[in-house]
């Protein structure tokens, strides 16, 4: 019966039709799914029989219907996903890092500086006058806010940063479980699988976002998901999990807490991710936001101890001593935080030092007050801004002074620390130079100008020592004795130099000089510099988004490429079916017409 | 490479996205007026912007302070040039006093003279600016100069300072001077309340800066009644000695003052007066006095002018005049002034010995005592040309002050201008160039629109399939 067989093929002919018609529709429903990869039905042409060869063909069969799938470029886009999310993630908070140190927006430390030391300029032109000691107060009191602002700032974001990347940290979660979940599904629907797998790779690619990841394709259709240097996230359904918590050793700042597929032990990675959105932002918080609060604590240190020597050298208007200037309201804390103008000046303006000497009666002799005109301490302090070392502590002494000088922060805690280590005191004369292992004491003006260096070493206690020549030729050794140093302290924020009672190495007007080795900015400079150093990042992060960017978009577009929908194409063979589809309809017309010419043979 | 419409609509999407972020910053950049506007807009411009800006803070600051140290320097001057024609003035008076003979009432009209011009010279030795007196030194916020209100001495209670401000990077000015050094003084007075007395009397100022100054110490009352001249020398930068007894101090050996040296500073010239228990008794007042060496003390000169010319008139009016107020003019008179110039004599500098006194008394008194009082007033105008040459070196001082002044504000407003322009050209849109840009951005814009509504128009199957 040849015509029954004709027409048994003109149906596989119309249900594959309808088959590829239904897949064309599928991929035109679906050409703005996200991730979604077109489909393609795959028909074979049903050999004869064996048995019957003269039967003929039997007609089409759907053997499968496919996605259209490439991994090369599937992983391109993962990684190129990767690589931008690690800068992309960081655009919002940069705008808010930037706009902390941009002048426009809010004062910055070194607008702080210049009012600081122009108010105080101001006073020197009329030391006595109350206003412009109050005058000068409020610069004091703004450079100590703008600290405080800094610092406060510079935390907050690394809280916000906290927010950001808690939010990522569930969003890998969510992916991670998801992918599992499909995973399962994947192997359930067994040939049927494409939607879910396309699914799948969306997911995956959105993870890749996040986090830095390898995938690995199972066999058994699923994908094993590894986080890059740290473990399994995925495997089969199963999915290990990220967790935040707040460090209490670390001012409470949020680390990230693996805990591997089947255990119950949760370890630290967060040192370990350096990719993706994920790493991006703990890059920021932990590296960038980190230093620049370590710079702006060494900044509040040097320069408070800086103005402190000085003041401290200089006579209020009680003729008493000066106290330190600025205070820090916690010792133990952060400095820029905690930096403020000592109270007691602040209830009472009189206290700020800047006369070089006492007023004394004529008649008793007793010390009545300041020198009302004398301003040359406050002068000293403002030339502050204009040393290049920071490691400065300049303080002009009367005829033969004795006291504490006391050189402000710059100290760069190593040598602290080998105290506090002695095992460690075996390699000081492997690092030369490092900041603390030479101090250069100068003493210029009236008396006996001098230039000494000195070289500290440890010889169980602290001990000091001229400097061998060879150590630094510009400043030889000078007629300085190690005499004229009694004693040297070392603290965390300072280094204190005793003068011993050298009533005929010091004249009046001198001004001992003491300086810490390898530093090389005014104070306003390295503030330009620290601003310099967030702009760069900043505008380096935005470059390197506008270039990963257009990366990502060449190998989206390849992807898209091979694996997208397009229009014009499925109309193709939308009309393509179509006229197959007539022409399977008429096969079957065709026949049936046979047919009936057949059956009227019969009547 | 297979097209399709995500690519398509991507594509453009992409493209038209760069475009609004680049006209935006084009557009920020324009209604600012800044090329930075935030530190990533040009990290090292921005860099370089902080310390312009600095440094015209520091300019702004130098400015205020260079006016008020002008405003001072002008004062003193103008103050100092008065000063010197009262001098002129005065030297005048004495002239006239010394050629006039024999005039009943012009001698004592002179004396009057005298009297204002001090007044004069007194206000003006008190100028000030504001609130700052700026002949006081460190000690500007009183008056440096006081008046007995008895004896109608005037003392210097400045001292040897100068306030000082920035006018540059490490350039300091002095805005007020020692009075002393233009118009002398310096003295200090100490009582003593107990026995055993021992502290360090400061003499204010008036050190000329030579090193033969000498300094009279006089102790009065109750203890041992004496005076001592001591010269004091340097003896480094800030350290006075004390060297030896001039005149044979007999209540107290100069070992006392010399066992502890003295100092010098900004503030004055400290003697030390050591352990003296033996010496000072309650009651006992030591003054010190600064001698030679020191700058010419005008005040003192002006009084024994006006004192000088009045007894010029008492010698005229001799026998007329009733000297000792005993209610008769008479012979008495004229011993009680032969007392009276006899003591005052002694008091001046190259005073006459006392036996050619006497034998201007023998050869006939008025005569004598008019000659007397003559080379007393030549003496005088000697002094007055000194105290002159006092005055012209302040006021070179305070000439030199001005042009540093001077050139300071210039070479400030120079580099002001300077630091401006390379400001503006750090940071400062380029107006004609961010124009240019943003046409070219807009123009692209435009092209990347109507290119985005070709696609959206474009030409598609779907257009054809009827």
């Amino acid at each position: 019966m040849g015509l029954t067989y004709a027409l048994l093929n003109g149906a596989s002919g119309l249900r594959a039709t309808q088959t590829s018609i239904n897949t064309v529709s599928h991929n035109i429903a679906n050409s703005e799914t996200a991730g979604y990869s077109r489909q393609r039905v795959r028909i074979g042409a049903q050999p004869g029989s064996v048995k019957d060869p003269r039967r003929g063909g039997r007609g089409a069969q759907i053997e499968n219907i496919n996605r259209v799938y490439d991994r090369f470029s599937s992983e391109q886009v993962r990684r190129d996903r990767t690589l931008l999310g690690f800068f992309e993630s960081r655009e919002r908070a940069l705008f808010t890092l930037e706009s902390i140190y941009s002048e426009e927006i809010a004062p910055t430390i070194n607008g702080g500086f210049d009012s600081f030391f122009n108010s105080l300029r101001d006073l020197t032109r009329d030391p006595a006058n109350r206003g412009a000691r109050s005058h000068f107060l409020s610069g004091a009191t703004e450079i100590a806010s703008v600290f405080n602002r800094v610092h406060h700032d510079l935390r907050s974001l690394q809280i916000d940063l906290d927010q950001d990347i808690s939010a990522r940290i569930e969003q890998v979660n969510h992916l991670t479980s998801y992918i599992a979940q499909l995973n399962e599904q994947v192997v359930v629907s067994g040939d049927a699988s494409m939607d879910f797998e396309d699914r799948r790779d969306e997911a995956i690619r959105e993870l890749s976002k996040l986090v830095a990841i390898t995938v690995i394709p199972e066999d058994s259709g699923t994908v094993n998901v590894q986080l890059n240097g740290i473990g399994t996230l995925v495997q089969d359904d199963l999915a290990a999990t990220l967790q935040g918590l707040p460090d209490p050793n670390n001012r409470r700042v949020m680390t990230v807490e693996f805990t591997g597929i089947g255990s119950n032990v949760s370890r630290d990675i967060t040192g370990v991710i350096d990719r993706g959105e994920l790493g991006g932002l703990l890059d920021l918080r932990d590296q960038v936001v980190e230093d620049l609060i370590a710079e702006v604590n060494t900044m509040a240190t040097d320069f408070a101890g800086a103005v402190n020597a000085q003041h401290t050298a200089g006579y209020d208007l009680n003729g008493n001593r000066g106290q330190d200037l600025f205070v820090f309201s916690d010792e133990d804390g952060d400095p820029a935080m905690n930096l403020k103008v000592n109270d007691a000046i602040t209830a009472n303006v009189d206290l700020i030092a800047i006369s070089s000497q006492a007023q004394r009666d004529p008649i008793s002799g007793a010390i009545t007050g300041a020198v009302p005109g004398d301003a040359l301490n406050g002068i000293a302090i403002a030339e502050l801004q204009y040393m290049t070392r920071s490691a400065i502590s300049a303080v002009q002494v009367g005829g033969g002074y004795t006291g504490t000088v006391e050189v402000g922060g710059s100290y760069n805690g190593r040598l602290y620390d080998r105290i506090l280590n002695p095992l460690d005191l075996n390699d000081l004369d492997n690092r030369p130079g490092s900041s603390l292992e030479q101090i250069v004491l100068e003493v210029s003006g009236a008396g006996q100008p001098d230039v000494a260096t000195f070289r500290i070493s440890f010889d169980g206690g602290l001990t000091f020592e001229p400097a061998p020549p060879g150590d630094n030729p510009a400043a030889p050794a000078g007629n300085f004795t190690i005499a004229d140093l009694n004693n040297l302290f070392l603290s965390k924020s300072n280094v204190t130099l005793q003068m011993g009672n050298n009533g005929s190495s010091f004249n009046l007007g001198d001004r001992v000089e003491v300086n810490l080795f390898n530093k090389d900015a005014t104070f306003n400079r390295k503030v330009a510099e620290t601003l310099q150093g967030v702009g760069q990042v900043a505008a380096d992060n935005f470059q390197n988004m506008d270039v990963y960017g257009v990366r990502l978009n060449q190998s989206e577009k390849l992807r898209e490429s091979i694996a997208g929908v397009s229009i014009d194409e499925e109309m193709l063979d939308l009309t393509r079916f179509e006229q197959q589809f007539a022409a399977n309809s008429r096969v079957i017309q065709t026949v049936n017409e046979l047919m009936d010419s057949v059956l009227e043979l019969v009547r | 490479m297979r097209i399709t419409d995500r690519i398509r609509f991507g594509t453009t999407r992409n493209d038209m996205n760069r475009l609004q972020n680049r006209s935006n910053k084009l557009y920020k950049e324009l209604s600012s007026g800044k090329r930075i506007n935030l530190p990533s807009d040009d990290p090292f411009g921005a860099l370089q912007a902080t310390g312009l800006k600095t440094h015209q803070r520091l300019l702004e600051q130098y400015d205020r302070n260079i006016s008020t140290a002008r405003i001072n320097l002008y004062a003193a001057d103008n103050a100092l040039s008065q000063a010197v024609n009262v001098l002129t003035e005065a030297r005048t008076l004495a002239i006239t006093g010394v050629s006039v003979v024999g005039d009943t009432d012009s001698h004592r009209v002179m004396a009057d003279g005298i009297s204002q011009l001090k007044e004069q010279l007194f206000n003006l030795a008190n100028s000030r600016v504001g609130d700052t007196f700026i002949f006081g030194g460190f000690q500007h916020t009183r008056k440096p100069y006081t008046q007995d209100a008895l004896t109608g001495e005037v003392a210097y209670r400045g001292d040897r300072g100068a306030m000082k401000v920035e006018i540059g990077e490490g350039s300091l000015l002095d805005t007020t001077l020692e009075g002393a050094a233009a118009f002398g003084g310096g003295s200090a007075t100490v009582s003593v309340t107990s026995a055993g007395y021992t502290g360090i009397p400061t003499i204010f100022g008036a050190y000329n800066g030579t090193d033969n100054m000498r300094v009279n110490v006089t102790v009065v009352n109750g203890g041992s009644p004496d005076t001592a001249t001591y010269a004091l020398q340097l003896t480094g930068p800030g350290g006075v000695g004390i060297l030896n007894d001039d005149n044979g101090g007999l209540g107290y050996t100069l070992a006392e003052l010399n066992t502890t040296p003295g100092l010098l500073s900004d503030h004055g010239i400290q003697l030390n007066i050591p352990d003296n228990r033996q010496v000072f008794a309650p009651g006992d007042e030591i003054n010190a006095d600064l001698l030679a060496g020191a700058s010419e003390d005008i005040f003192a000169l002006f009084d024994e002018l006006e004192r000088t010319l009045r007894e010029m008139d008492d010698i005229n009016s001799v026998g007329s005049v009733d000297y000792d107020g005993n209610g008769v003019a008479d012979a008495q008179d004229l011993d009680n002034l032969e007392a009276s110039i006899r003591s005052a004599d002694a008091a001046v500098v190259n005073p006459l010995s006392p036996a050619e006194v006497d034998r201007m008394v023998r050869d006939g008194r008025r005569d004598r005592f008019r000659e007397l009082a003559n080379v007393r007033v030549q003496n005088l105008i000697g002094r007055l040309d000194q105290a002159m040459a006092q005055f012209s070196d302040s006021q070179s001082l305070i000439g030199l002050g001005l042009n540093k002044v001077d050139s300071a504000s210039d070479a400030n407003a120079f580099l002001n201008e300077q630091v401006t322009t390379t400001l503006a050209s750090v940071e400062d849109s380029d107006f004609v160039t961010a124009v240019n840009e943003l046409t070219l951005v807009e123009n692209s814009l435009q092209a990347a629109v109507s290119t985005t509504s070709r696609v959206i128009q474009g030409v598609s199957l779907l257009d054809y399939l009827r």
